[in-house]
């Protein structure tokens, strides 16, 4: 159950990482540091 | 919240058995949700205690979506940075609201409002996008920032526009244009950093 839990959120992180690393910066004022299969 | 946030990432990676680089991503993909749910959640929250719930979320949607193409100045922890956009969007909707909005004048809004998009799109065209050494920006990546930031300026100018004529008729609409001539202004003036004490990290 857990698994199934922790696969949706790796999922939707994923997902909302790879959004985030087509834009500018993050949304808010704090940008952390990106991690290398995202740059360009 | 970086540490918990990265404790979490830890143990999923671990249940799923991801390497390094695959939890480095679920990390930061969980932290832009968590960090902007919170910031959103206070800022509606804070909005609707005093009163001023839209003006709030047009400072902060503006801020934020032309910042996702313009980039800016960061603030130097993610504490710091919920804080200061909790108490900008707030002061600014309880200025617009309640300041502003009855002292309202359609030839001083429209004075600001030409004065604004002239200097934003000045800067814009200069500066933007700006990046950061923990997101650093590719020269073809730039030019397609660039262009949205100005496809997103030119977006707000409309809405102004629209503000302005509508607030005849609708005159909490004259309280939405000056909230979003905040948002604006906040986003262009971090795209000046030696304006603001935060840190360009």
């Amino acid at each position: 159950m857990m698994t199934k839990f922790y696969a949706f959120l790796a999922a939707v992180s994923t997902l909302v990482a790879t959004l985030v690393a087509s834009s500018a910066c993050w949304t808010v004022i704090y940008q952390p540091e990106e991690p290398m299969s995202l740059r360009d | 919240m970086e540490n918990l946030v990265k404790k979490l990432a830890h143990r999923i990676a671990q249940a799923l058995d991801y390497d390094s680089e695959k939890e480095a991503v679920v990390a930061y993909g969980l932290f832009a949700m968590i960090l902007t749910s919170i910031t959103f959640l206070l800022i509606g929250i804070i909005g609707i205690i005093v009163g001023t719930l839209v003006e709030s979320l047009i400072v902060f949607l503006s801020v934020s979506i032309l910042r996702k193409y313009s980039g800016g100045a960061h603030a130097s922890t993610s504490e710091r940075c919920t804080l200061i956009g909790v108490v900008f969007c707030t002061a600014a909707a309880l200025l617009s609201r309640y300041v502003l909005f009855p002292i309202y004048d359609i030839w001083l809004m429209l004075t600001a409002v030409i004065l604004i998009y002239l200097f934003s799109y000045w800067i814009i065209y200069k500066r933007a996008p700006v990046d950061s050494p923990n997101k650093p920006i590719s020269d073809k990546k730039k030019i397609r920032m660039k262009k949205g930031s100005l496809i997103v300026l030119s977006v707000y100018l409309l809405l102004s526009i629209a503000g302005m004529l509508l607030g005849h008729a609708y005159p909490h609409f004259k309280a939405y244009g000056i909230s979003l001539l905040f948002g604006v202004c906040w986003q262009i003036l971090t795209l000046v950093v030696p304006i603001f004490k935060l840190h360009n990290k």
